[in-house]
């Protein structure tokens, strides 16, 4: 990894970054300058349409922006190939969805155990204490042995966040995480990010809930394709427009 | 690509494969008519290969056959001689027989191959000697002879200057010219020659100036590939052209070596039979796997987007891929491998005709047959991923909907596999319909304590037409044994494929009879044969052997040249086929009819005449209550008293023979039923997990009408319309087609009407009320949680 990566101050660095979908001349996202310190929590907030999922698929390497640059770790990612892509993927960045995405038809364990297989650093008896670690940080580890349809939707996520957690990432992005979950369960998910945060975590959020984004650290409005920031109520976030 | 990955992903597609039963039992379904289909290739190849004889598939040599009435006989002498002078083939005749061999130290009976030669063109070159003599013997020429390479090592190896040697076979001095090779069994399956001679000696070895061909007599052509595919083509219409074969006469030309004929032709035609049922399975089957991996591809795409989060690359993707297929493949191919003893076991039960001990398994083509099947399945699994992935796109967190392309190709799927089960279904019904009616015909005969006797084709004809009043005196000596109860002498005893015809005519010129040449059914009997049988005489008496010009007939025969007669004023008219004189016969008796070759066969009008001589053609019909060893054992010790040639006694119980007569009809019945009954299991299955992936992939829009206000039955039948539209036009063509190509089942069914419109009908409804059934649970399922997939 360290071939590719290499040693920066901030994490995240997007500068005059524009996007627009192929086939459309439309820019769903215009000039975004976003800077990303490790152990930051942002949040994201934003009307339907925004441009927020755009801007997460960006950040999380899906879709590669039409202009500009986008650095992670001081590497710029425009110029990487999809193998390196992959790799950064795999090691640096965690993804949580909003419909948890786990694979049914494998176990608990098995779908967190899902990143480690394409990391070729992590051989196959690591395995279990790597996923016993991923779970007991989001508390389930009991239930490495079900399979996802015998668990609520709230312990689906912790999973999927264990997921996210397993091959220790830099980065991790959240897609309305709490989006399929009643208030009791989205508040457990909210503390559990927090307390990653705490533990070191950096942590890109996208929500659509005023109340959840106020747990981050600082928060950004996109409108329009645009980036502004909203105020940093606890710690200011290294970020322009 | 590390070896890590590819172990993650092997065992991640072994656990997916273990969680998915569904999955197993759809590839099982495949499985199954694959390993059968399998079983029949084996048995053919089995059938064709005549390695026992140093021939390689490619010999040009060619079984031919004449078939009249269903029977086959070997080629007469005039066909042979015309399809010589008309095409560059060459005939060659040959017939097995054991003769007493004689040598300085010893005396055995030993296999005697009688070849009409053809070494050459078959290459088949001797060991040492030369064939020469046997391929173009003369007449008047010493007799000669090849001695097999087993019997040379066995007896003659350490004799110095083998060939031309002299030994005797049945008290004729014959000299060895050649040593036969290695490779050279036999001519026949299953059978060690010990010495070839030519074909042309077998008259003088017999000492029989008058020999004809006979039944036990096989009929080959040698020549080349093109010559054969022409002559399969027209040969049995030129020889209707020029007059030398009958209208429903024909003439066979296969590559069945050194088989029994009527075996291979009733096998053959059977296992087309078999096959054709099977292959409709395989592609049901195997439509149905597609309708299902169809599915799982969805899910696969879907797996494949949530990796690639997870950090796949694209070279990952592309490996996993095809590991997921090629294991998916071996999967299939490993449950065929696991299937094919149970394949052999069903094809036991279908096939009794054929002793699966027999077939011998050449694993060569075994493996070019799997290697063919992974080739094939991993071209339609590609395929069909690759349209999946065209059509299906994958989206993340926004609930989906079937879009109206998948509707239409899920439901066009389960209509097919369904329209398939209804006519399998029909099919089924007829022929379990069918086969009651004729379980339950009467015979005609009690088949309890009852035994039928036959003899071996007699060797010498112009030593028995010399016996006379043997049959009185055959049948005194069987009834005076305690042991039997009853005894009669027949010239078709039921069920054991003899027949004889002579020509009768009634009294106004008509002939009678429905067979071929115009001739009439004639069973020449004693005078007891009918009580001995328990067969009911309807009017009159039985033949008397001291009033040789009456006659008994058939109901069959009554009904069709008598009706509005009186017993008294019947009689039919006899021709003496060497003059064309006709002489009046007295009919005396009236007998139920007797279904001498099994109930679904044709009752044709029968005479019985009282049998006076015997010529060794004849069989025994006795009623006894000893075991057949014991009653081969006593007829056997009767017969040796007696001056008429009878060969190999065969005694066999009329129940056996009526059970073993009902196999080959039971055998259709069991693969009809199992084809039947896995193909509605599998029916059942392919439309509740098409039904469900569907629900599933519409829940959205299922969701989102039901909040709007829909009933949970409208709902229900927007979706049952839509199946009912894709439904109708298949099922019509599927029933068209099934009218269209419906020979193979028109056979099976004698007297029973192939198309019943209610009966289809119904089937339809069925099965059409199980789809609304399915459509109803799993739409109602998805309701239940109709607000989690619009949230």
């Amino acid at each position: 990894m360290s071939d590719i990566i290499k040693s920066s101050p901030s994490l995240i660095e997007m500068t005059s970054l524009n996007f627009h979908y192929p086939k459309t001349k439309i820019d769903v996202l215009q000039n975004i300058n976003l800077t990303i310190n490790q152990g930051d929590y942002i949040a994201i907030v934003g009307t339907s349409g925004s441009g927020k999922s755009t801007l997460l698929s960006i950040l999380g390497l899906l879709n590669q922006p039409t202009q500009g640059n986008y650095s992670i770790l001081g590497t710029n990612t425009t110029r990487l190939t999809q193998s390196s892509i992959s790799l950064i993927k795999n090691h640096e960045i965690g993804f949580i969805f909003q419909n948890f995405n786990l694979l049914t038809q494998l176990s608990v364990f098995d779908n967190v155990a899902l990143p480690l297989t394409y990391n070729p650093q992590v051989k196959r008896a690591q395995y279990r204490n790597k996923v016993l670690k991923a779970l007991h940080q989001v508390d389930m580890g009991d239930f490495i042995d079900r399979s996802p349809d015998q668990l609520s939707g709230g312990q689906q996520q912790r999973v999927a966040i264990a997921r996210a957690l397993v091959n220790e990432p830099s980065l991790i992005l959240a897609d309305e995480p709490t989006g399929n979950l009643d208030s009791k369960n989205s508040l457990q998910v909210f503390d559990l990010l927090e307390r990653l945060n705490i533990q070191g975590k950096t942590i890109c959020l996208i929500t659509h809930d005023d109340a959840y984004a106020q747990k981050a650290k600082s928060i950004w409005q996109i409108l329009d394709g645009k980036l502004y920031t909203e105020g940093n109520h606890k710690t200011v976030g290294q970020g322009s427009v | 690509m590390t070896y890590k990955l590819c172990v993650d992903l092997i065992v991640n597609w072994l656990k997916q494969m273990t969680n998915n039963l569904s999955f197993l039992l759809v590839i099982l379904f495949l499985a199954f008519p694959i390993s059968i289909l399998i079983n029949f290739q084996l048995i053919e190849t089995s059938y064709l290969d005549a390695n026992f004889a140093g021939l390689s598939k490619d010999s040009p040599i060619r079984n031919s056959v004449l078939v009249e009435e269903g029977k086959s006989q070997p080629l007469p002498y005039y066909i042979s001689q015309e399809i010589e002078n008309k095409w560059p083939v060459k005939s060659v005749y040959e017939r097995s027989i054991s003769f007493e061999v004689r040598n300085e130290s010893s005396k055995e009976s030993k296999l005697i191959s009688f070849i009409s030669g053809g070494f050459k063109s078959l290459d088949i070159k001797p060991l040492q000697g030369s064939l020469e003599s046997m391929e173009f013997p003369k007449l008047g020429q010493e007799l000669v002879a090849a001695i097999s390479y087993i019997e040379w090592k066995k007896h003659l190896k350490t004799t110095k200057n083998v060939i031309g040697k002299k030994i005797q076979i049945n008290n004729k001095t014959v000299t060895i010219v050649a040593i036969m090779p290695e490779n050279f069994i036999s001519f026949r399956e299953h059978q060690t020659t010990s010495f070839v001679m030519p074909y042309k000696q077998l008259p003088e070895l017999l000492d029989d100036v008058d020999y004809s061909i006979t039944p036990d007599t096989y009929s080959y052509l040698i020549g080349n590939n093109q010559v054969f595919d022409s002559l399969t083509q027209d040969i049995t219409l030129y020889l209707q052209n020029e007059a030398l074969l009958l209208e429903e006469s024909d003439i066979l030309i296969n590559r069945a070596i050194g088989v029994n004929n009527q075996k291979y032709l009733t096998v053959s035609k059977r296992i087309y039979l078999l096959k054709t049922l099977f292959w409709l399975l395989l592609l049901f089957c195997f439509i149905a796997f597609n309708n299902f991996y169809s599915g799982e591809c969805a899910a696969k795409q879907q797996e494949y987007k949530i990796r690639a989060f997870c950090g796949a690359s694209k070279v990952n993707l592309l490996v996993q891929r095809f590991l997921d297929m090629f294991l998916t493949v071996m999967l299939v191919i490993v449950f065929c491998i696991f299937c094919l003893p149970l394949g052999h076991y069903f094809v036991q039960l279908f096939l009794p005709q054929v002793s699966m001990e027999e077939v011998r398994t050449n694993f060569s083509q075994l493996l070019n047959i799997i290697s063919y099947l992974f080739f094939c399945v991993l071209f339609f699994m590609s395929i069909v991923f690759l349209i999946q992935e065209k059509l299906i796109k994958t989206t993340f967190g926004r609930g989906q909907s079937a879009s109206f392309s998948q509707k239409v190709q899920s439901y066009t799927l389960l209509a097919l596999l369904l329209s398939l089960t209804t006519i399998a279904l029909y099919s089924s019904l007829l022929l379990l319909e069918n086969q009651r009616s004729i379980f339950k015909t009467h015979l005609g005969f009690v088949d309890e304590n009852r035994f039928v006797v036959t003899f071996d084709f007699p060797e010498i004809r112009s030593e028995i037409l010399q016996a006379n009043n043997t049959a009185q005196l055959l049948l005194q000596q069987l009834v005076s044994n305690p042991e039997i109860k009853q005894a009669a002498i027949t010239s078709m005893p039921p069920l054991s494929e003899k027949t004889s015809y002579s020509q009768w005519f009634s009294t106004t010129g008509e002939s009678i009879g429905t067979g071929a040449h115009g001739n009439t059914t004639e069973d020449t009997i004693s005078a007891d044969y009918f009580t001995t049988l328990g067969t009911k005489i309807l009017l009159g008496n039985s033949v008397d052997s001291l009033k040789p010009m009456n006659i008994v007939v058939n109901q069959a025969l009554w009904d069709r040249y008598f009706t509005d007669q009186t017993l008294a004023d019947a009689q039919l008219l006899n021709v003496n086929t060497m003059n064309g004189e006709k002489t009046a016969y007295r009919v005396v008796g009236v007998i139920e009819n007797i279904y001498i070759s099994g109930p679904d066969t044709q009752i044709e009008p029968t005479i019985y005449s009282p049998v006076f001589a015997l010529t060794g053609f004849e069989g025994l019909v006795i009623e006894s209550q000893i075991s057949a060893i014991k009653l081969t054992k006593i007829v056997a010790k009767i017969i040796k008293t007696l001056d008429v040639s009878f060969n190999g006694i065969h005694i066999v119980s009329l129940s056996e023979l009526i059970e073993k007569e009902h196999q080959p009809r039971l055998a259709i019945l069991k693969v009809t039923l199992t084809a039947t009954v896995l193909m509605f299991i599998a029916a059942i299955v392919f439309c509740f997990s098409t039904i469900k992936q569907l629900t599933d992939k519409n829940a959205r829009e299922l969701a989102l009408r039901y909040c709007e206000g829909a009933k949970l039955g409208s709902l229900i039948g927007r979706e049952y319309l839509f199946f009912i539209i894709v439904f109708i036009p298949i099922i019509m063509g599927v029933v068209t087609l099934f009218t269209l190509k419906s020979d193979l089942l028109q056979k099976l069914l004698v007297g029973t009407s192939l198309f019943n419109i209610t009966a289809i009908t119904l089937i339809g409804i069925c099965i059409l009320l199980l789809v609304a059934i399915s459509l109803g649970y799993h739409i109602k399922q998805k309701l239940r949680f109709a607000w989690l997939s619009l949230s």
